[in-house]
């Protein structure tokens, strides 16, 4: 998956220290005209912001409820708009009546779909716009929608059997033209190298396994939603979005006018994971319904989905079913890796996941890779945190932890043996350290008594994917305070803080001193919150445009220190002579003699440098305690060792790290969309029956990053939010393992699982 | 359709006398103590041109008393009472450990033990140790005062014994006649708050000083339509010593009182394995 970048014309070389603290590397980066010297290992001790811990500055608006976000939004005249969901899993709409919904008292605007086959339950049918939530509700249930039904399947391995209903009739498969579609199976998407036959055929030892996991939902506590507000031909959209200028962009495609007219905005946003990345969702196109309801009531219209409609039709994590086999010599060296999958992503594509297996032990000569998309009669998938990884470092990791007990191995040793990336080498020590390694069962379950501890682990990849489509305006007033602008939203990552330190550090101010200004298609270019791009893309804008602001400040206070505008720092908040300290502005003073009212400066990111690390590593730890008589399992810790470059804001970053172990944890032990065979409607469509880990569950959690040089722009700074999420799954599976010597090859782990599979390690023993 | 206040009628007694009456000339009327069942079905709109009967304002009723027999818990005493309160703490360890782990500390602040019996969900978790703990609980309604059994309340999921116009005034828990020699209370929940129970169990347990079986009292949750005591293995305990054969005999009886079934929180035969290894593991001690 690592992208390739295509790079300017390089017309700077800069000399970078680059690499680890533990092992820096002298190399040459090239970068584009215009850019800075990138920050290295030799910035990283002077760093008088980046990297430090700063409390996000909206977490006193969130905790006393005042950070407005789109479900607040309340506008004079507002209406209140309802989407109707197809309520049968597959078949033809025969007819949509709106007549009764239109004539309720209240109901203002209709909406009804043009399109007539049903594939999912939950697809969009038709929309009400009425006064009151309750009086759309009524509305939305007196539509009237007679299908034609016709036979649907409702799960990944029933779709794969003979005979089984088909979602797509020929030619109509998401996927593209040359792909080959046999039943309801895609694929396969083909990868690896050299020659597994041969390389299995010089393994002292082999395993193969197949491990099997549900589909997951993003479960924001946020639900998708948009308030739609006309003015003439100008619309607003209040958005809960990963990304407002796409939202821009299909808005104002879907609804044919031009982009200059529409204005998308989103302030705060309460959790998307990828599921908000569209400009409505994968499966349903309520944000455009919402902005038609709106022109035809000549009102805003505010349209939240409700948790029944957030769970059927705004994404999901694929499903699959993957076999591992893997063949090593005695001492663990790897010969061949042979991986297939199967995914379901209901009606779409995009079920693949075999990220982990085609990047981690690259040193291993013969791999064969098969990914195949299974369809199936249920909501699309969308991105969620890392897509298809998680699923892939399951099984590949827990098969390692096969291979490894079989060959008598440590499980730690035998991922160094192969390891291949100079990373997560580092990574190891640190981790193995913070959760105690040692600690763990030697035997696996060999502990006295029905509550048996162990300690696993699991590895995880990600790559550095960087939009370089950026702009970012930073202003000084004259007063000496300090505005920033990005258009890129705050998904809920720190951001906007975030950016705040990149250009304190440059402008010598504390984060504190600085306004920033995101989520609004009125401030400048950014990109959508999606690949763990944000930080990385729009941060070395931030510290050009910040750079530029500073020089015209310093002019300025150069004439009032009598110096030369190249002779002085700011740091501190003062403006001074670096070799003469003493001869010194405040920063207030020196921006006080500027001309004008505002120094306004904007910059474009530049390009990525072709020289740089383009996958990030990560390796994670876990600790449970497995009640043998119950079944239930309770993680007690965790450890997570990633890299990011540079952390900007270490309190933010290692929040992204543990959010995405709380989000693993809940994966692994409690997470299953549970679909009736009978009616093909999911059952737990809300998050009673639907469960998600709970405060009370939390377990001790460390994050340790670790810093590397040269990320491929002028901060050093890489992604976060999606690798730590990857090796979790593993990591707990193993610990279980470890704990009580029951392998667990099925998600969720649930307390019934887990006694089956003690009597199965029993019944062997 | 969510609850519409504007279809709905309140009546707010503020004595129980008035309450009693007030319900007796609307016995179409629901009771509402904490509302965190009621609650539920009114976002539904279930209970849109109801009569709701106002209970929260009746202090007398949530408090807890000490006679010379026992603890007298009034039907609004929340779980947050029951759970803090000294008194039971001590006298009833089971009742206040379920009260902690009922919902979570919103659910506890607001819940009552009067909700909770006449909710009668299969998987109340104040109910096993009230079996154990061999509750009376006291009625009323404009035809008088009644005191039943606590199992007695029960007659299927969601169904209680209570008559038109009856309301729960308080639940009496008589002190044990010496101290239990082991005592257990566990809930299995999908997680560890705001899940309702797999399994509940509650146990008390007397050995004298031979080692036999004095008494055992043992109550299961979530496994049948309502709560259970599990009859059939008391009975053949009572007098016997503790063996490897006679708690796995008692084991296998469990069977005989419980029938549990496959639901969206776990299947029928997780929940009879678990259930059998709690009382096994209670019993080997
Ligand atoms: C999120 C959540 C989690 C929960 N978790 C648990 C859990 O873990 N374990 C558990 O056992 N329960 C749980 N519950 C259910 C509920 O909280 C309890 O049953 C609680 O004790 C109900 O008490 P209440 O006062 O809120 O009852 P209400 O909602 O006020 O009433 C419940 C029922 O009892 C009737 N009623 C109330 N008081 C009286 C009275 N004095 N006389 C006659 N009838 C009366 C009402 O008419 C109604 O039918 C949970 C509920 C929610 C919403």
């Amino acid at each position: 998956m690592p992208q390739e970048d295509k790079a300017q014309e390089p017309s700077v070389t800069f000399k970078v220290k680059a690499g680890l603290p533990s092992d820096p590397q002298e190399m040459e980066v090239h970068a584009a005209e215009g850019d800075l010297k990138p920050w290295d290992l030799e910035s990283l001790p002077g760093f008088q912001h980046m990297g430090k811990p700063y409390p996000r500055f909206d977490g006193p608006l969130k905790v006393t409820g005042r950070a407005r976000y789109t479900y607040d939004i309340k506008l004079p005249g507002m209406l209140y708009g309802r989407m109707v969901g197809a309520t049968i899993p597959a078949g033809t709409i025969v007819s949509i009546d709106t007549t009764k919904a239109e004539a309720l008292p209240g109901v203002k605007a209709v909406w009804s779909t043009e399109s007539k086959k049903v594939r999912f339950a939950g697809q969009d049918v038709a929309a009400v716009a009425a006064v009151s939530p309750e009086v759309a509700m009524d509305a939305a249930r007196l539509v009237e929608v007679t299908y034609e039904e016709k036979p649907f399947i409702h799960e990944l391995r029933a779709a794969m059997e003979d005979g089984a209903p088909l979602v797509f009739t020929e030619g109509e498969a998401p996927g593209g033209e040359d792909q080959r579609v046999r039943g309801n199976v895609a694929g396969p998407r083909r990868g690896g190298r050299g020659n597994v036959a041969a390389g299995f055929a010089q393994a002292a030892a082999t395993i193969e396994s197949t491990y099997y996991l549900p589909v997951h939902t993003h479960s924001c506590l946020e639900t998708h939603g948009v308030v739609a507000h006309w003015e003439g031909e100008q619309l607003t959209v209040y958005s809960s979005t990963q990304g407002v200028y796409a939202t821009r962009e299909g808005l104002a495609e879907a609804l044919e006018t031009d982009r200059k007219n529409v204005r998308v905005i989103c302030e705060h946003m309460g959790g998307g994971f990828g599921s908000k990345l569209s400009p409505s969702a994968t499966g349903s196109a309520f944000a455009m319904v919402a902005c038609k309801l709106a022109k035809k009531a000549g009102a805003p219209v505010k349209l939240m989905l409700d948790r029944h409609q957030e769970q059927l039709c705004t994404g999901n994590a694929p499903s699959a079913q993957i076999t591992v086999k893997i063949g090593a010599k005695k001492d663990g060296t790897l010969t061949a890796v042979e991986y297939t999958s199967y995914g379901s992503a209901g009606v779409a594509g995009g079920a693949g996941t075999a990220g982990p297996a085609n990047t981690l032990y690259a040193n291993n000569p013969n791999l064969k890779v098969e990914e195949y998309a299974v369809f199936t009669n249920t909501g699309p998938s969308a991105p969620l945190r890392a897509p298809g990884h998680s699923q892939g470092a399951f099984a590949l990791e827990s098969a390692m932890d096969e291979l490894a007990e079989k060959l008598g191995i440590d499980p730690l040793e035998l991922r160094k043996k192969n390891e291949s990336s100079p990373i997560r080498a580092a990574e190891y020590d640190p981790g193995v350290k913070a959760i105690g390694w040692e600690r763990r069962n030697k035997k696996a379950g060999d502990t006295p008594g029905p509550k048996k501890r162990g300690i696993g682990m699991a590895n995880g990849n990600w790559y550095v994917f960087a939009n370089p489509n950026v702009t970012v305006e930073v202003k000084i007033h004259r007063d000496g305070s300090v505005e920033l602008f990005s258009g890129s939203q705050d998904i809920g990552t720190g951001f906007r803080t975030a950016m705040a330190v990149v250009a304190a550090e440059e402008l010598g101010i504390a984060p504190t001193d600085i306004t920033s200004h995101v989520g609004d298609t009125q401030y400048p270019q950014g990109p959508s919150s999606g690949g763990s791009v944000t930080t990385n893309s729009v941060a070395p804008a931030v510290r050009l445009a910040a750079n530029e602001a500073k020089k015209k400040l310093f002019e300025v206070a150069a004439k009032a220190l009598d110096a030369d505008p190249g002779e002085l720092k700011s740091e501190g908040g003062k403006v001074f002579v670096a070799a003469d300290p003493a001869r010194a502005l405040s920063f207030k003073e020196a921006a006080s003699k500027m001309p004008g009212e505002v120094i306004d400066c904007s910059a474009d990111r530049k390009t990525q440098y072709e020289t740089f690390r383009r996958d990030l590593a990560g390796t994670q730890f876990a600790e449970v305690e497995v009640d043998t008589e119950t079944g239930e399992v309770r993680v007690l810790k965790m450890v997570s060792v990633n890299d990011c470059g540079f952390p900007v804001n270490s309190l933010t970053a290692k929040n992204q790290v543990i959010g995405a172990m709380i989000q693993g944890v809940s994966w692994a032990l409690l997470e299953d969309r549970i679909v009736d065979p009978n009616v093909g409607t999911m059952v737990n469509p809300n998050l009673e029956a639907y469960k998600i880990l709970s405060p009370k569950d939390m377990f001790e959690a460390e994050s340790i990053l670790v810093p590397q040089a040269n990320l491929g722009n002028n901060t050093s700074v890489a992604g976060l939010g999606e690798p730590p999420i990857v090796p979790t799954l593993g990591a707990v599976a193993n610990a279980i393992y470890n704990a009580t010597g029951a392998r667990l090859r099925e998600l969720p782990m649930t307390p019934d699982r887990v006694l089956a599979a003690l009597a199965e390690a029993e019944g062997r023993a | 359709m969510r609850g519409a206040p504007e279809t709905m009628r309140v009546l707010r007694p503020r004595s129980p006398a008035e309450a009693v009456r007030l319900y007796g000339r609307h016995p179409e009327a629901l009771p509402l103590a904490g509302g965190t069942d009621v609650m539920v079905s009114w976002n539904a709109g279930l209970l849109n041109r109801r009569t709701v009967l106002d209970l929260s304002p009746l202090r007398e009723w949530s408090r807890i008393r000490r006679t010379r027999a026992g603890l007298v818990v009034g039907a609004l005493a929340t779980h947050a009472r029951i759970r803090d309160d000294a008194r039971v703490r001590a006298a009833f360890p089971l009742l206040a450990e379920a009260a902690s782990v009922i919902g979570a500390a919103a659910i506890q602040n607001r819940g009552t033990l009067g909700g909770n019996i006449a909710n009668a969900s299969p998987a109340g978790d104040s109910f096993p140790p009230l079996a154990v703990y061999e509750a009376v609980v006291h009625t009323i309604s404009p035809d008088g005062e009644r005191r039943s059994r606590f199992l007695n309340v029960f007659e299927g999921p969601k169904a209680t014994a209570l008559r038109p116009a009856e309301l729960i005034a308080a639940v009496e828990l008589p002190f044990l006649p010496k101290r239990p020699t082991r005592q257990i209370f566990r809930k299995i929940g999908t997680r560890a708050a705001q899940a309702l129970s797999k399994t509940v169990a509650a146990g008390l347990l007397w050995l004298d000083g031979k080692g036999r079986v004095e008494e055992l009292r043992f109550a299961l949750g979530a496994m049948a339509p309502t709560v259970r005591r599990l009859r059939t293995a008391e009975a053949f305990l009572a007098g016997q010593r503790l063996t490897p054969a006679t708690v796995d005999r008692a084991v296998e009886l469990l069977g005989e009182d419980v029938a549990p079934i496959d639901d969206v929180r776990s299947t029928g035969a997780y929940r009879l394995a678990v259930s059998r290894a709690l009382l096994g593991g209670f019993l080997r001690g």
